[in-house]
């Protein structure tokens, strides 16, 4: 049995608000990367209207799973032919972005604008209809077909029905994170019109080109400022283009070149470093891992657990210093922390031995962390507590944001994974000392932000951005989470570190949080209630209220994608005095809500947690 | 795991051949750099890319095999064959052995090398393994019969192919050429591979999915091609069939080494292989034709007076070969060359609704005619004629006159093609011309292309050049009845 929302239920909120130009007719409504999307479809004939219609998904969504992690939080677009509007909505709705529109031919604006009308997007998404072309002037349409509107494309002609600009001209000064071009063979015009913009800000590009002729112009325009060709999409040859920091004279480095396109950003920085701990008999993997970072490096530390000399293939490598630790039993997997105390002015990635790190692993971690000023730890694996806290390992426990799954948007996180951290020197100056016992890294970590007010954030990426490597020895997580008493079962330590550190919570001092109180009326239908939540921020905070805080409870919140923070609160059960004082901290910002005869319903405020529980 | 045992650490070189690759340059060092084999030495040629190709390939190159790489850059396309000649065989002598990555595929194994330098300690001397695409296909690499020479048993040994660093020594530049003294710019994999393979007996396939083959790398010579078939462009594929048709090198001694080279130039059209298939004597026997006959004349009543009304001239083993295809084919049959034999081939067809013959004729004439005689056999609703006039058709050296398949459109895909080549001036050219012909006509899976030869001796080169333009293919000839040649897709491991 399901909850359903009283607010959809109703309806009437949400037309409200809205002009008269929004259709009632026609209308897709899909669910796409945890988002409710809305698309007007009038021409079920026209190629994209008929896919998505047909998929329930985003025109070109695999592309675009890949392409929206790529940017910064809170990007802006610019989405040049923009058709009716399937990316524009894509990158506004799921990625948060500001986007700047261009569609030129009628049928399709109308189309697009009703598509912007109808997901509420007119603050997020500017339209213009207009050509965009390599100077102001004027064209017409040609090519017009019912049963493709993309093929439709506007040519120069003088006494035209269509105002063209070029996107230097539109932007002006305008910071820009993507331009994408779908102009049916009219790129390279759209690009000479945007030198300036790809000068000054380096955005990503993706371009069709139906031809290698096609292609091979646009290589012409972006190649001598220093773009290339990283992936290719799409049945219709798509490419998205990057700006390249593989050195291009005998001065420059690659860290160089990342350092410098995120200059004044962060704290002084003169050179990136990786540290990583092994144990002896996982040489494959171990190489495997190694190679991924070295090229993207200054130089790398491994913490030789177990060995009594340096495993030959790494002697070779200038970069990569090594200290061996015959015993092993000291620092354990903390040992990747070891190279942070020799090295100042850096930016510094704690990494494993079982995971292969993408080709941009460290240009993206670098500009993630330069986005958030450098004071954060910007991790790829992490995790976000179910409070009460009874047993870390425990299933339940917490919902895990893992490295080999998608994340479409950034997520800040209470646990960061130390395998895939980056931080700055400067601020996580953590002591090697400060890791009181082995292979908790992740705790001690998490420890040591608190103390400092440090906070953690996930960083969007596609699907296997990371990968796991085979080993054959036991991780630490299989360890723990079994309780096998081993070397390297931490579990019951872990479990009473945290427990000082509870409640941890992303609420930030001096900002509003998004906290939502949630009465349930069976704790069986936990799911379809948080479904049904109006929820949009990106990290809300989530109480509620059940009739026992049971194993089975905190698995389904766990298991489900709604990797929210966490505190359940049971109606007869006593709770810990930090619960009941964050409670009374986030309350009053908080929007109370119930469910009630299988439906969501607002519920009245309070203050006080024990009143909470009161509730009938 | 090879990392715990004791791994012999021959000198390999790793040859990556490099051009316009930017989007895979890195993936493809840093697969390289994942292996756990030690002794490994890159020759990286930058054959004058217009990309990033040579930056990251410089970096990557510094940064994982540092002191153990060297680099080239060309200031002009010199192609795989000739960089194989001028950067590759000069440094031959500093190594065991070599293997080939293409600088835009990758090593998916990480212990292949490790594996095919255990091969070469125990004496083998050329070893590779199988490979699958990015675009979701397994590669149809596998095993070769010592027994045979290596140029009658297709192409097998694509990805990633390795070899004993001496044997390059032996090979002749002209090998490395076309007959009019050009460089190979395509086939240049066939070009190295099976001079190679000729020195030699002592093989090893290592059955692993171990090499990620990039198919849709937009600059591949296959995807420039809009007429290739499969992964072969028509430039690779008259390449593969000039180089099919070079003498074989001798069988490779120690004392090879030391002696002189001497260029032994081309010599096209002198091989003469042995093939395996041979008309059994008892084949022709006629009681083998009488049981043969009983059979068939059982099984489809039709038939009898289909060869009554068009005297196909096909004996009652060769009819039951057709039998044997056709029973197996659930689609429709495609007849070219003498017309007869379709009618026979309609009263064969089985009891699949649907399946029928469509078959190519030169006039209106000859159309009237066959469908009157499958009306006598009682097959004309599994009979259709298609008017096809001839004109000229050359591919590399090979010419015939040939149909026009212009008449197919909205028929097929063929699963089953007849090519009765028997009447045809030059029986071999016709037969092999017709699978380039009708690529666009025929099944994708699951499809015989039968050609009838008048002996075996054609059919061998009927089964030669196919090979030679679809080395992935398989060719039996003696297949129909003891001539003959059938081709079909080995798709046992798709």
């Amino acid at each position: 049995m399901s909850v359903h929302s009283k607010l959809k239920a109703e309806g009437q909120s949400v037309k409200a608000g809205l002009s008269a130009t929004v259709p009632t007719m026609n209308v897709t409504r899909i669910h796409s990367f945890q988002q409710d999307v809305a698309f007007y479809l009038p021409n079920c004939s026209d190629h994209i209207q008929k896919i998505i219609h047909g998929t329930k998904k985003f025109y070109e969504q695999s592309m675009l799973a890949e392409i929206g992690p790529l940017l910064p939080e809170t990007p802006t677009v610019a989405d040049v032919g923009a058709n009716i509007g399937n990316h524009s909505l894509f990158f506004a709705k799921v990625i948060g972005a500001k986007v700047l529109a261009f569609e030129p031919n009628p049928e399709a604006f109308s189309i697009l604008e009703a598509n912007v009308a109808l997901n509420q997007l007119t603050e997020e998404i500017d339209l213009h209809k207009i050509g965009v072309g390599s100077s102001a002037g004027r064209g017409e349409i040609n090519n017009v077909s019912d049963v493709n509107l993309g093929m439709a494309k506007v040519v120069a002609a003088e006494e035209g029905a269509v105002e063209i600009q070029s996107l230097d001209d539109v932007l002006g000064s305008q910071h820009v994170d993507l331009i994408k071009i779908d102009v049916e063979g009219m790129e390279c015009e759209v690009l000479k019109g945007a030198r300036g913009v790809l000068e000054r800000c380096k955005p990503l590009v993706i371009a069709e080109a139906a031809t290698l002729e096609e292609l091979s112009g646009i290589e012409d325009l972006l190649r001598p400022l220093g773009y290339r060709k990283v992936q290719r999409y799409n049945d219709t040859p798509t490419f998205l283009f990057q700006y390249g920091f593989e050195p291009r004279a005998a001065e420059e480095s690659y860290t160089g070149n990342i350092l410098k396109s995120v200059e004044g950003k962060m704290p002084k920085t003169t050179g990136i470093y990786a540290g990583m701990a092994t144990v002896s008999g996982n040489e494959v993997a171990l190489r495997a891992a190694v190679t991924s970072l070295l090229p993207q490096v200054d130089g790398l530390f491994i913490y030789l657990n177990g060995f009594s000399e340096v495993p030959s293939f790494l002697r070779g490598f200038d970069k990569v210093k090594c200290h061996l630790d015959p015993d092993g039993t000291r620092y354990g997997d903390a040992g990747k922390f070891w190279g942070l105390g020799q090295v100042r002015d850096a930016i510094y990635l704690t990494c494993d031995d079982d995971i292969l790190y993408p080709k941009d692993y460290i240009a993206r971690m670098t500009q993630e962390l330069a986005d958030c000023g450098g004071q954060s730890v910007i991790c790829v694996h992490g995790s976000l507590l179910i409070q009460p806290l009874e047993n870390f390992y425990a299933n339940g426990a917490r919902s895990v944001l893992h490295f080999a799954n998608e994340l479409i948007r950034r997520r800040q996180v209470h646990v960061p994974g130390t395998g895939t951290c980056a931080f700055h020197s400067a601020v996580v100056d953590i002591a090697l000392d400060h890791f009181a016992a082995p292979n908790m890294a992740d705790i001690w970590l998490t420890k040591f932000m608190a103390e400092k007010d440090i906070v953690s954030f996930a960083v969007p990426h596609r699907k296997g951005w990371l990968l796991p490597l085979k080993v054959t020895r036991p991780t630490i997580y299989e360890a723990s989470s079994n309780a096998s008493k081993g070397a390297y079962d931490t579990s019951a330590k872990q479990q009473s570190v945290l427990n000082e550190m509870l409640p941890l919570s992303v609420a930030k001092p001096n900002a509003e949080p998004s906290v939502v109180c949630l009465s349930l009326e069976k704790d069986s239908n936990i799911l379809s209630a948080l479904k049904e939540l109006p929820v949009a921020a990106r990290d809300p905070i989530l109480f509620v209220l059940c009739d026992a805080v049971t194993d089975d409870l905190r698995a389904r919140i766990a298991q489900s994608s709604y990797n929210w923070e966490v505190h359940l609160v049971g109606r007869n059960q006593t709770q810990a005095a930090h619960q009941k004082d964050l409670f009374a901290q986030l309350a009053p910002a908080a929007s109370f809500w119930k469910v009630e005869r299988r439906r969501l319903v607002a519920d009245e405020a309070v203050q006080d947690l024990s009143d909470w529980q009161a509730q009938t | 795991m090879l990392d715990t045992q004791s791994i012999p650490q021959l000198k390999c070189i790793v040859f990556m051949p490099a051009r316009n690759c930017e989007m895979y340059a890195a993936e493809a060092l840093l697969s390289l750099a994942r292996q756990n084999h030690e002794g490994i030495f890159v020759v990286y040629v930058d054959d004058a890319s217009e990309d990033q190709t040579g930056q990251i390939a410089q970096h990557h190159l510094n940064s994982l095999f540092p002191g153990r790489h060297d680099y080239i850059r060309n200031n002009e396309k010199l192609g795989k064959s000739r960089n194989i000649w001028e950067h590759l065989r000069p440094r031959a002598k500093s190594a065991e052995f070599i293997a080939i990555l293409d600088a835009d595929d990758r090593l998916e194994d990480p212990t292949i090398l490790a594996e095919m330098a255990s091969c070469y300690a125990d004496g083998q001397d050329v070893v590779w393994s199988n490979f699958f695409t990015d675009t979701g296909y397994k590669g149809q690499n596998s095993a070769l019969d010592p027994a045979r020479s290596p140029r009658v048993q297709g192409w097998r040994t694509s990805h990633f192919f390795s070899f004993r660093a001496a044997l390059l020594d032996n090979i002749p530049e002209s090998y490395f050429k076309d007959k009019n003294g050009n460089w190979f710019m395509g086939a240049c994999d066939v070009a190295l591979a099976i001079p190679i393979l000729d020195q030699t007996r002592n093989y090893a396939f290592i059955p692993k999915l171990a090499y990620r083959y990039t198919a849709s790398n937009p600059f591949s010579l296959h995807n420039l091609d809009q007429n290739s078939v499969g992964l072969n462009s028509t430039l690779q594929s008259g390449n593969a069939q000039q180089i099919m048709r070079m003498k074989p090198l001798p069988i490779w001694t120690e004392t090879d080494c030391e002696a002189k080279e001497t260029e032994n130039g081309h010599m096209h059209n002198s091989v003469q292989p042995s093939l395996v298939a041979k008309p059994d004597s008892l084949a022709t026997s006629a009681q083998w034709d009488a049981k043969a006959v009983e059979h068939l004349v059982a099984a489809h009543p039709n038939l009898l007076m289909a060869q009554a009304v068009s005297t196909p001239d096909l004996t009652p083993l060769q009819v039951l070969a057709f039998k044997q295809i056709l029973q197996n084919t659930s689609g429709s049959v495609l007849c070219l060359g003498r017309d007869d034999i379709a009618v026979s081939l309609a009263a064969l067809l089985g009891e699949h609704a649907g399946a029928k013959v469509t078959c190519l004729v030169e006039s209106d004439q000859a159309a009237a005619v066959l469908e009157a005689k499958a009306d006598l056999a009682g097959v004309s609703q599994r009979l259709v004629t298609r008017k096809a006039p001839r004109a000229p058709r050359r591919m590399g050296t090979e010419e015939a006159p040939f149909p026009s398949v212009a008449e197919l459109e909205g028929d097929g895909p063929f699963s089953v093609v007849v090519a009765d080549a028997r009447g045809e001036q030059n029986e071999v050219a016709f037969a092999v011309l017709g699978l380039p012909t009708l690529a666009e006509h025929i099944a994708i899976t699951g499809f015989h292309y039968c050609a009838l030869t008048s002996d075996l001796t054609k059919a061998n080169r009927v089964a030669e050049g196919a090979l030679a333009l679809a080395p992935s293919l398989t060719a039996f000839a003696g297949a129909l009845g003891g001539t003959g040649c059938v081709i079909f897709a080995n798709e046992k491991e798709q």
